[in-house]
C-alpha cells in the first residue's frame, strides 16, 4: 500500500507529532504551527500508525521511547507500509547503538532533547526537502 | 637308550662311603695278603713263589693305594668346583645386589657358559650346551654351548615340551644315551664334524622348579660314573640355582626401575604442575616444594627444602608461607583434610595472593602417615576478574537504571523549559518574567545535573565502535598535564613526570585519556590544598602493558573511605557529583585495564592504572 498526498494547500507540511508526554506534544506542536506547518498528535505509536493509515503526513516526528510500540518500531513500520513518509526521531537520551539502529530503519533524521524551536524548524524543512 | 632314576643325595653318600670302605678294605687286604705271602714264603723257603706273590702282592697294594688317593682327589677337586661355582652364584648374588649397567643377560650367559665349562672338562666332553625355554615357554634358548657350530645354535628350534629333552624338562630326571647313531649332519652340526656317542641330558632344577637342561655329549663312548653324575648333578643344581637368582634380579630390576621411573615420573610431574604443591614428611621436613610455588610465593626450593615447615613463622623472608603453617599442621596431627579452601597470603614482593588450595595428609599403602601436603593455585586475577565484573555489572545494571530515570526526567524537563520559555513570548509584566527565568534556571540545573548522570550511564567516553588510538602516553599525558597546570596551576604545586623509555604505545580515544587523567589530576591537586607534588610515572609492566601512577602528597583517603572511592555517586567533596572516579573506573574497565589506588592519611594517594597495549 503506498499513499503520497500532496502537500496541504497554504502549509508547509503536515507534520504528525508523537510522544507520550503531553508537554512536549503541546511545545514542539505550538513551535511547528507558528513556523507555518499543519501539525496534528498522536500519544503513542499504535495511534500514530491509525492516523497514518488515515492520512499520511509528510513527516512524522516521534519520540524513541515510548510505551507499547516505540519510536523505532514506529518508524519500521512507517517505512515498510508508506516509504515516503520522513521519519524524524526525538530522545532525551539515546545510546549509539540505538542511533546505528534508527539509521537502518531507514529514519531520515534525529534531534536531541532538549532542542530549541529554531532547530526543530530546521530539521523539519531540511527533511522535506530532501 | 638307558634310564637312570634321579640319584638321591643320601645314595650317592652311601655309595661314595662304600667305595671309600671299598678302597681301603682293599687296601688292607692286599697289605694281609703281601704280609700272609712273605710268611708262608719264609716258612716253605720258596724263594722264587715269594717273589712272585710279593710282587703281586705288591701291585695289588699300589692299585688299592691309588685308588684310595685318586678318589680323594675326585673329591677334592669336586669340592672345589662346587666352590668355584657356588662362588660365582655368590658373585652374582652381589651382582644382583648393586645396581648394575651391565645387563644382567650378559651375566647368565657368562655363568651358564662357565659352568657349562666346567662340566665338560670333568666329563671329558667336548659337546654341550645350556637351554632355557624362551618367554613365551615354546622353544628353548641356548644360553651357553660348546662344540656346537654358531649356524647350528642360530638355527636350532627345540620345543619344550618334545624330544628327549622335552622329556627331561618335563619330568626332571636325568637321560643318558649311549651308542648313538652317527648324526648324517654332523660336519655342520659339530665344531670338529664329528658325531657323539654318548649323551647326557640333564634337568636344572633348584627349589622344586625345573628351569631348563643341560646337555653334554662325548664323541667317544663314555661311562658315566656316579661320582661324575653327582657332581653334574650339583652343578645343574647350581646353575638352577643361578638363573632363579638371575630371573629375581632382573624382576627386582624391573620393579627398582619401575619405582625410579615412577619416582620419576612423580617427582616430574609435581614440578611440572601448574599448581603449588608443599609436601612434608612426618617430621615436618619439606620435601617437594615445586616450581609454582615457588613462582606463586616468590621463595625458591632450596630456601626451605630439608626445613622444618613449623619455623616458616620463625623466619621473616618465609612470610608468604605462613598461611600454610596452620594447614600442614592439622593435616599432620589431626589428619585434617582441606578441599577447595581459599588462602590470602602474600608474596615475597608483598602483593595480595588468593590461593585456592586442597590439603591432605598423605598415608603409605599401610595406612601409617608419612606426611602432609597442599596442593594451592593462584586464583588472584581470577578473584579479581570476577571482583571486576561484578563492579562492570553493578556499573551496567546502574547505568541502564540512570539512563532511564534520566531520560523519564529529561523529557518532561524540555517540556517544562520549552513551555516556560513560551510563557515569556508576549509577557511584558517584569515579575512574571523573573518568575519564569527562575523556573528556567532551576529546569537548567537539573538538566546539567541529569547529563552527568547520562555521561555515566551513557558513557559518552566507552562507547562501542569508538575509534581507538594508539597513543604514546609519555607525549599525550606531558600535554595534557601542561594544559591542566596552565588553568589549575598554583604556586605551590609542583609537577614531576618521569616516563619510562620505549613505552608501547596504549590503545584508547583522545578524549578517554583526557577524561580520565583531568578527573586525576583534579582529584590530586584538590587533595594538596597546601601545595605538594604531583608525580606521574609510566612503566612497561611484567605482562607487556603499561602502569601508569598518579601519586600526590596531599591530604590521603582514610581506610574507611577508601573502598568507596569508585561507587558511583559516592563524593566527599561537597560539590562533586561522586561520579568522577565512577567514570574513570568504567573507562578503564570497559578498555580491560584496571585502576587501583593506595592511601595513606597525611601522606598522600597514589592511583595505579594498568592500561593494555592492544
Amino acid at each position: 500500500m503506498q499513499v503520497r498526498e500532496g502537500m496541504s494547500a497554504g502549509g508547509l507540511g503536515n507534520l504528525l507529532i508523537v510522544d507520550d508526554n503531553e508537554g512536549v506534544r503541546h511545545l514542539v506542536t505550538r513551535w511547528l504551527e507558528r513556523a507555518g506547518f499543519r501539525v496534528t498528535q498522536a500519544k503513542d505509536g499504535a495511534e500514530a500508525m491509525e492516523m497514518i493509515r488515515r492520512e499520511p503526513p509528510d513527516v512524522v516526528l516521534a519520540d524513541i521511547r515510548m510505551p507499547r510500540i516505540n519510536g523505532l518500531e514506529l518508524a519500521r513500520m512507517i517505512k515498510r507500509d508508506f516509504p515516503s513518509v520522513k521519519v524524524v526521531l526525538m530522545t532525551a537520551y539515546s545510546s549509539p547503538q540505538t542511533i546505528a539502529q534508527a539509521k537502518r530503519e531507514g529514519v531520515d533524521d534525529y534531534l536531541e532533547k532538549p532542542f530549541t524551536q529554531d532547530q526543530v524548524e530546521k530539521t523539519a524543512r531540511a527533511v522535506l526537502q530532501s | 637308550m638307558e634310564k637312570l632314576e634321579e640319584t638321591e643325595e643320601e645314595r650317592l653318600e652311601r655309595k661314595r662311603r662304600f667305595w671309600d670302605v671299598f678302597t681301603v678294605s682293599g687296601v688292607a687286604v692286599s697289605a694281609l695278603l703281601l704280609a700272609g705271602m712273605v710268611f708262608f714264603s719264609s716258612l716253605s723257603g720258596d724263594a722264587a713263589r715269594f717273589v712272585i706273590l710279593g710282587a703281586f702282592g705288591l701291585l695289588v697294594l699300589s692299585i688299592s693305594l691309588f685308588l684310595l688317593l685318586e678318589s680323594k682327589r675326585y673329591r677334592e677337586q669336586n669340592r672345589e668346583l662346587i666352590e668355584e661355582v657356588t662362588d660365582l652364584n655368590l658373585r652374582f648374588g652381589i651382582l644382583a645386589d648393586a645396581v648394575s649397567a651391565v645387563s644382567s643377560t650378559l651375566d647368565l650367559q657368562e655363568m651358564a657358559q662357565s659352568i657349562l665349562g666346567v662340566m665338560l672338562s670333568l666329563t671329558g666332553s667336548n659337546i654341550g650346551a645350556v637351554l632355557l625355554p624362551d618367554e613365551e615357554g615354546r622353544f628353548f634358548r641356548v644360553v651357553a654351548q660348546q662344540g656346537f657350530r654358531e649356524m647350528a645354535v642360530a638355527s636350532l628350534q627345540i620345543p619344550v615340551d618334545r624330544g628327549n629333552i622335552g622329556k627331561v624338562y618335563s619330568s626332571g630326571q636325568t637321560m643318558i644315551r649311549k651308542d648313538l647313531p652317527t648324526d648324517p649332519r654332523a660336519a655342520e652340526t659339530y665344531r670338529d664334524g664329528r658325531s657323539p656317542s654318548t649323551q647326557i641330558i640333564m634337568a636344572l632344577r633348584a627349589k622344586g622348579e625345573t628351569v631348563g637342561v643341560a646337555v653334554t655329549a662325548t664323541v667317544h663312548p663314555h661311562e658315566y660314573t656316579e661320582d661324575e653324575l653327582n657332581l653334574l648333578s650339583n652343578l645343574c643344581h647350581e646353575l638352577a640355582v643361578a638363573i632363579i637368582n638371575v630371573d629375581l634380579y632382573r624382576q627386582s630390576q624391573k620393579t627398582l626401575q619401575w619405582l625410579a621411573d615412577t619416582r620419576e615420573y612423580t617427582e616430574h610431574f609435581i614440578q611440572e604442575l601448574i599448581s603449588g604443591v608443599i609436601m612434608v614428611d612426618e617430621e615436618g621436613r619439606v620435601m617437594y616444594f615445586n616450581r609454582e610455588a615457588s613462582r606463586i610465593t616468590g621463595i625458591e626450593p632450596q630456601e626451605v627444602i630439608g626445613g622444618d615447615f613449623r619455623d616458616f613463622e620463625k623466619r621473616p623472608e618465609l612470610r608468604p608461607l605462613q598461611p600454610f603453617r596452620s594447614v600442614l599442621e592439622q593435616c599432620l596431627q589431626d589428619e585434617r583434610v582441606f578441599r577447595r579452601n581459599e588462602l590470602v597470603a602474600s608474596n615475597r614482593e608483598g602483593r595480595r595472593v588468593i590461593t585456592s588450595f586442597n590439603a591432605f595428609p598423605l598415608h603409605r599403602a599401610q595406612g601409617e602417615s608419612m606426611g602432609a601436603a597442599v596442593v594451592f593455585m593462584d586464583i588472584t586475577a581470577v578473584k579479581e576478574m570476577e571482583a571486576r565484573l561484578r563492579q562492570q555489572d553493578h556499573l551496567s545494571i546502574l547505568g541502564q537504571m540512570a539512563a532511564k530515570i534520566a531520560h523519564e526526567v529529561k523529557n518532561p524537563l524540555f517540556a517544562v523549559l520549552g513551555l516556560a520559555e513560551e510563557l515569556k513570548v508576549g509577557e511584558d509584566d517584569p515579575e512574571r518574567l523573573h518568575l519564569i527565568g527562575m523556573i528556567e534556571r532551576e529546569v537548567t540545573l537539573c538538566n546539567q545535573w541529569i547529563s552527568g548522570m547520562l555521561s555515566f550511564s551513557k558513557a559518552p567516553l566507552t562507547e562501542e565502535g569508538r575509534e581507538l588510538h594508539s597513543l604514546s602516553l609519555p607525549e599525550e599525558l606531558h600535554r595534557l598535564l601542561g594544559d591542566f597546570v596552565r588553568v589549575n596551576g598554583r604556586e605551590n604545586l609542583r609537577v614531576v613526570e618521569d616516563y619510562q623509555e620505549g613505552l608501547p604505545p596504549v590503545k584508547m580515544s583522545q578524549d578517554q585519556l583526557r577524561h580520565i587523567f583531568t578527573n586525576l589530576f583534579e582529584n590530586a591537586f584538590h587533595a594538596m590544598p597546601q601545595g605538594g607534588v604531583l608525580t606521574v610515572r609510566a612503566r612497561r609492566t611484567d605482562d607487556g602493558n603499561v602502569e601508569v601512577r598518579v601519586e600526590d602528597t596531599g591530604t590521603g583517603i582514610r581506610p574507611e573511605v577508601l573502598p568507596n572511592i569508585f561507587a558511583p555517586f559516592y563524593t566527599t567533596k561537597d560539590d562533586g557529583t561522586g561520579l568522577g572516579l565512577a567514570i574513570v573506573q568504567k573507562i578503564i574497565l570497559d578498555l580491560g585495564g584496571s585502576i587501583d589506588v593506595r592511601s595513606q592519611v597525611g601522606v598522600g594517594t597514589t592511583f595505579v592504572l594498568k592500561l593494555l597495549v592492544n
